[in-house]
């Protein structure tokens, strides 16, 4: 029977992309010099088990730098080499390195053979360098003196033959051969019946095969573990023919192991199941999001139906009555629990995407000459999967510009009076039933004037405007809007800070800044815990029902005829906290027959999104409610206006606004 | 009666005759990406030359390909009678060809049976 490895693969590139960010993390944490045995050791264990899973998978090319990474990590690991900072860095690129990899395979596209080879090749110099420095290391590797084996010695007979591609892959027999004179003493044998003449030969493919003699006292397994990540590149059989000595002296008869004499035609010996990486947790699960969607979406759809008895319990009569409307009420209390349940599942903690930073802000520190320390706290507040795929940009974003424009110099720092390493932070905390993420720094903050005057010379503000300190603010956000003299490859191109808006308001949620000059700057991005579900506004349009995001509104009023103003192009506009705004009626919007024609007779809800604030003339205001997100675009593709449905507890089909769509579709039918 | 043609004994010019001795350089990079180049060199070589001198000097990367491309030409010119000379190879070259069994080979030793 044989197994579709292809099945595992996607658990084995996400365990090993978890495993690689602990990596990372504890060698940003290393302690040059003498860094924590735990550490070394933990980081020892993301190679070895990437180098396994790369070879039980077939991915040769990683399994042979892991490899050498290994190799490395085993002489840290036994202190026979320092840990410096050269090394840190060796390692860092390792993991961008092995990132590369995985993700190249993961995606099935190329990837840059020559950095993987060029970084494998520092690795194995650095370690030659440093056993050829070692004392009396000398001819050692290859075959140590006789007296070097236990006297409880086997010899084991290895033969490798491995296929023409061997060395294409990156598979260095020198390597293997290398480390596996570190159990004994090793004989190596080179066969060139099969070597062709030089000059008609392909000199990339392998046409030498190996006998090998080991005289260890290494335990079997020990010995093919050196082989395990070669799996099915060669044809290996290794034979122990003689067997440790009796305990009285004895010699026992010389036998093959076991397993250890495979047909000369089988592929690499088994290899041991690879664990990767395993969770502190052990009785966690590994589950895939469409099932746990597929669970969020059928407790949705319990909610409803729960909605809809719950109406029709109300009008029943008669002596069950009681009882009916009792069990409802436990039954919504079960559901509530169930949901907030179901709805955990999703959560993940932002350590997942905070993680990354460090390492951006180490590098990105080095490269701008900046000493910068980041704080991170609340990592382990916990967010909707989806949000939190979508935050790490903007984030990022924001990052880069605290550490590009907002931490100042070491020199500008010492002449502000502050101290020169600049604090980047970063926080996360549950604020109801949203998310607040803080990234601030203490560097030099908003420089208003400059802003002001970019914007004037911009044309986005007149010449004579007075703007308070929320406007100057809010002129960062404005597409293309950058206060940079020079763009460089880190910030500065005006491209930023409109998208890091967009992407917060497209996951339902706002953006504020705060800033003080010469003392930083603060962003503060609100997001809702989940997109699952949302806090909306149900609204009467003629006789249908819409449901407004309670992130997008900001206020509903009713006008008054003098309140609205008719301008030239027969748009109407109303004053409201110091600005006019357009009034978008929804009937017309969407082609119905309202209630309400006059705007005094209807209402109008303020709402905002991308970057404009609009009136929406609605019939009436139903309620408040939260609301179960079903998507449309499934089956209907996408409409103008409309983010998702909803179904109401009486059983009928509310549409979610996208407000800010709305808003974009709205301008664009008026200017048409 | 045609006169009879003056007997010429045709000598080879100088620039005919194959050279003594040739060096080959390898390149910085021998590793199996870049192993053209050196396979290329190896091949330019006259097949009359006495004595060929490898210059090791430059070579910064190498791996197992490199030493089972030198391996092949070190036992062809071998076999051809060619005396080969290397130069400049360091303490990693040795190791390397004594991990794959090719440090005879690469001494220029006859095969083994």
């Amino acid at each position: 029977m044989t197994i579709d490895l292809t099945q595992f693969h996607g658990a084995f590139f996400d365990e090993s992309f978890e495993a690689l960010d602990l990596m990372e993390s504890t060698l940003l944490s290393f302690t040059v010099g003498s860094p924590d045995r735990e550490s070394v050791n933990a980081i020892f264990r993301v190679a070895h088990s990437i180098k396994g899973g790369g070879a039980t998978f077939g991915f040769g090319e990683i399994a042979s730098f892991t490899h050498s990474l290994e190799t490395l990590l085993e002489e840290l690991r036994s202190e026979r080499m320092a840990v410096t900072q050269p090394i840190c860095d060796l390692l860092l690129k390792s993991v961008d390195v092995m990132r590369a990899m995985l993700d190249a395979a993961r995606t099935k596209q190329p990837h840059d053979a020559q950095s993987v080879t060029d970084l494998q090749l520092d690795i194995e110099r650095l370690i030659l360098k440093h056993k050829a420095g070692a004392p009396g290391s000398a001819a050692a590797t290859l075959a140590p003196s006789a007296s070097g084996a236990a006297p409880a010695s086997v010899e084991w007979l290895i033969s490798l033959r491995p296929d023409p591609e061997f060395f294409e892959r990156g598979t260095d027999p020198a390597r293997i051969f290398r480390e596996l004179g570190r159990f004994g003493s090793l004989v190596v044998t080179a066969q060139l019946d099969a070597l062709p003449s030089y000059r008609a030969m392909d000199p990339k493919r392998c046409y030498l095969s190996w006998s090998l003699s080991l005289l260890s006292n290494a335990p079997e397994t020990a010995i093919r573990e050196v082989f395990e990540w070669l799996n099915a590149d060669c044809e290996l059989t290794l034979t122990a023919i003689s067997s440790p000595p009796a305990p009285d002296g004895t010699q026992t008869a010389a036998a093959p192991a076991p397993a250890a004499a495979p047909d000369a035609t089988a592929p690499a010996p088994a290899i041991e199941p690879v664990q990767i990486n395993a969770p502190p947790d052990a009785g966690s699960i590994r589950v895939g999001v469409e099932k746990v969607d597929e669970l969020i979406n059928t407790v949705g759809e319990l909610v409803i139906t729960h909605a809809m008895l719950s109406q029709i319990s109300l009008g029943v009569t008669g002596p069950a009555a009681d009882g009916l409307r009792s069990g409802m009420q436990q039954l919504e209390r079960n559901m509530r629990q169930l949901q907030e349940s179901v709805m955990r599942v999703r959560m993940l903690p932002i350590s997942t995407v905070f993680s990354r930073f460090p390492r951006m802000v180490r590098d990105l520190a080095q490269r701008l000459n900046k000493q910068v320390e980041l704080k991170i706290t609340g990592e382990t507040t916990e967010l909707d999967k989806t949000v939190l795929e979508k935050i790490g940009d903007p984030l990022l974003h924001l990052v880069r510009n605290s550490l590009d424009h907002g931490i100042e110099s070491a020199a500008g720092r010492a002449a502000a009076g502050k101290s020169f390493v600049g604090t980047i932070h970063m926080k996360a905390s549950h604020h109801g039933g949203s998310i607040v993420i803080e990234v601030g720094d203490d560097g030099s903050g908003l420089d208003a004037e400059r802003i002001v005057a970019k914007a004037r010379a911009a044309g986005l503000v007149g010449a004579a405007d007075k703007l308070s300190e929320e406007q100057i603010q809010e002129l960062i956000f404005n597409p293309g809007f950058t206060t940079a003299e020079v763009a460089t490859d880190v910030s500065g191109r005006g491209v930023g800070m409109d998208v890091v808006r967009s992407n917060v308001i497209e996951l339902g949620g706002k953006i504020e800044v705060h800033s003080e000059r010469g003392r930083g700057a603060r962003f503060l991005i609100t997001l809702p815990l989940t997109l699952a579900i949302v806090d909306g506004l149900s609204v009467a349009v003629g006789d249908q029902t819409y449901i407004l995001p309670m992130t997008s509104t900001i206020e509903s009023l009713r006008l008054t005829p003098s309140q609205v103003t008719t301008i030239a192009d027969g748009r109407e506009v109303f004053g409201f906290r110091n600005e006019y705004l357009p009034v978008v009626r929804l009937y017309k919007f969407f082609g119905l027959i309202p209630r309400a024609r006059a705007l005094h007779e209807g209402l109008v809800v303020v709402v905002e999104g991308a970057g404009r604030r609009v009136g929406l003339f609605v019939d009436d205001l139903l309620g408040q409610q939260q609301v179960v997100i079903k998507s449309l675009e499934t089956h209907y593709g996408r409409v103008a206006g409309i983010s998702a449905a909803t179904i109401l507890g009486d059983g009928s089909v509310a549409l979610i606004l996208d407000v800010a769509d709305l808003i974009r579709s709205a301008a664009h039918r008026e200017a048409a | 009666m045609k006169p009879a043609r003056k007997k010429v004994r045709r000598t080879r010019r100088t620039s005919d005759l194959p050279p003594k001795s040739e060096v080959i350089v390898a390149p910085a990079d021998c590793t199996v990406r870049h192993i053209g180049a050196l396979r290329d060199r190896l091949c330019e070589v006259s097949d009359n030359v006495r004595t060929i001198t490898l210059d090791l000097r430059d070579l910064q990367r190498f791996d197992s390909a490199t030493l089972q491309l030198i391996a092949a030409f070190t036992r062809d010119q071998g076999a051809r009678g060619t005396n080969l000379l290397t130069c400049g190879h360091c303490a990693a070259w040795d190791e390397a060809a004594a991990l794959l069994g090719l440090t005879a080979t690469l001494a220029g030793a006859p095969e083994a049976p």
